[in-house]
């Protein structure tokens, strides 16, 4: 077929036949651009008419086929975004709190300061900032993963794990799909007590294929097939980017510190009541609140692989979890 | 301009969305779920056409109207609603698009969506749509042929047809002008129109065998 008719951005704005056929072609069947430019293709009053006569066809059966695609919430779907904003109202409505509080330790109440910032922490109450100043003096779970697991941790999920020698995949097979498994608490920290969990790993080469986690969940129910469970913070590395996703939304936000091969990061989540805040070598990579549930809470370390297995790319180095 | 705290006392059915989202603005909640009940399937089907990808649509289409009620404070009239949510919507998804470059492994979460088994297979979609065997064929070619239109000449198609968004707005929401997406819009039909030009040869050639 030539090619024959006007296209230039210049020429569709100097001729009114092409910005009305533009428009019709929009407006689609049934309006009164359609109608109109299409009685002046069919008059032949603008040429090459075979060429009109498919753009209009086109655009008829793009018409015709508007389901294409459509989909509509469930109820699942609505009852989380409504559960989300429910949690993002409450939180905001204790920002006013933490602002005047800020504001009378302006004024110089620096005693009450120590009492309102326990306040805080049982009462998950503006806890974040304080998250991470806190100091974690007491080791209560640790694993450096030289042997076997000591007690107070298993291994979890369809990708078998060696923790014994630095915590890397030793299954030997390949896979398209995601494969995840990990280590995680068997002992649950209570949800009124904040603690920190601790992790360092050593990245050998990164590469999209395995995407080392460190996460806290309130519902250890990993699934059989990816080793994930259905309501935890996660901290990742995935291609040369951290990453932190949270449990109510699982989108992933990326955090501005890329990571580089043949480099140990030391990551830590520090858990409050309400809040969390996620540090990578010492720098705050995120703080929020965490949406986990008022339940007991599990961390453990998991790495997802696809392609294929055993290999050394990351290797998690130690795990521990600390507390006041 | 009508400010933010002078409502009318209209029941809230039939509220325009620009009352509703004063309503919004001022803590309303069921004044945004009902401008949710309006757009959350116009926002979720916009990610599954442009997306693709139905693991992506709940994520992204929860992260929207999360965003949308938490920055309601941020929409200001007279603007369309239509045009910030999907202004909100198309980053979304273009960030979605560029990680996912980076990063096809994801974790994905249950599917809460209603209709995707049926509108995102093409040949049910245009067997609902006519009886002629015939125009069912070209449709399924046409929807199908869609996914392989350079993404600039796809996103006009699917704001403009699938979502009835008019120049001026997608002019707003995509930042490029009128004519340059009119020009998309045009080019982008063209190449439908070949594949409807290339089937009807093919079927011709087929005839005669």
């Amino acid at each position: 077929m030539s090619e024959t008719i006007s296209t230039t951005d210049e020429q569709l704005a100097a001729d009114p036949f092409l910005q009305l056929l533009t428009d019709a072609l929009r407006a689609g069947p049934g309006s009164p651009e359609w109608q109109q430019a299409v009685a002046r293709v069919n008059a032949g009053e603008k040429g090459p008419g075979d060429e009109y006569a498919l753009l209009v066809q086109a655009r008829e059966n793009l018409a015709a086929g508007k389901a294409y695609r459509e989909v509509k919430p469930g109820v699942g779907f609505t009852r989380k975004l409504f559960s989300s904003i429910a949690t993002d109202t409450a939180a905001a409505k204790k920002n006013p709190l933490s602002a005047s509080l800020i504001s009378y330790i302006g004024a110089g109440l620096v005693v009450a300061t120590i009492g309102v910032i326990l306040f805080w922490l049982t009462q998950g109450t503006g806890e974040s900032e304080e998250l991470a100043t806190l100091l974690f003096a007491n080791t209560r779970l640790s694993t450096d993963f030289k042997s076997a697991l000591p007690t107070g941790w298993k291994t979890f999920g369809p990708l078998v794990v060696d923790p014994a020698k630095g915590l890397m995949p030793t299954w030997t097979g390949k896979s398209d799909k995601v494969l995840g498994g990990g280590v995680v608490s068997t002992d649950a920290m209570r949800a009124s007590e904040p603690f920190q969990v601790e992790a360092t790993f050593q990245f050998q080469k990164l590469s999209d294929d395995i995407i080392p986690q460190l996460f806290v969940t309130d519902d250890p129910d990993f699934s059989k097939e990816t080793g994930i469970s259905p309501h935890e913070l996660v901290w990742e590395v995935s291609g040369k980017a951290q990453h932190v996703a949270l449990p109510e939304t699982q989108l992933l936000t990326s955090v501005s510190r890329p990571v580089v091969e043949n480099q140990n990061i030391t990551v830590r989540i520090v858990v409050g009541v309400n809040n969390a805040v996620i540090l990578s070598d010492g720098n705050v990579l995120w703080t929020g609140a965490s949406q986990l549930a008022r339940k007991p809470r599990y961390v453990g370390v998991r790495l997802l692989c696809r392609g294929e297995g055993k290999d050394n790319r990351v290797i998690v180095k130690q795990l521990r979890v600390m507390t006041k | 301009m009508q400010e933010a705290g002078d409502l009318k006392p209209a029941p809230l059915g039939r509220a325009s969305d620009e009352d509703l989202m004063r309503r919004t603005q001022n803590g309303d909640k069921q004044a945004f779920s009902l401008l949710y009940e309006r757009y959350s399937t116009s926002v979720l089907s916009y990610l599954y056409r442009m997306l693709g990808n139905v693991e992506d649509v709940e994520s992204i289409g929860q992260e929207v109207f999360l965003r949308a009620f938490r920055f309601a404070p941020t929409y200001k009239y007279p603007q369309k609603l239509s045009t910030w949510l999907f202004t909100i919507t198309r980053n979304l998804a273009i960030n979605q698009a560029r990680r996912k470059k980076r990063n096809p492994v994801r974790s994905v979460t249950e599917l809460n969506l209603e209709g995707v088994d049926a509108s995102g297979d093409p040949y049910q979609v245009a067997v609902k749509a006519t009886d002629n065997a015939e125009k069912q064929e070209e449709i399924a070619r046409m929807l199908k042929a869609l996914d392989d239109l350079p993404s600039d000449q796809k996103e006009v198609i699917v704001l403009g047809v699938f979502q009835d968004l008019s120049y001026a707005q997608m002019e707003e929401i995509t930042g490029t002008k009128a004519v340059t997406l009119r020009s998309r819009m045009f080019h982008g039909l063209k190449r439908l129109g070949r594949t409807l030009g290339a089937a009807v040869e093919e079927t011709g050639g087929e005839a005669s065998e």
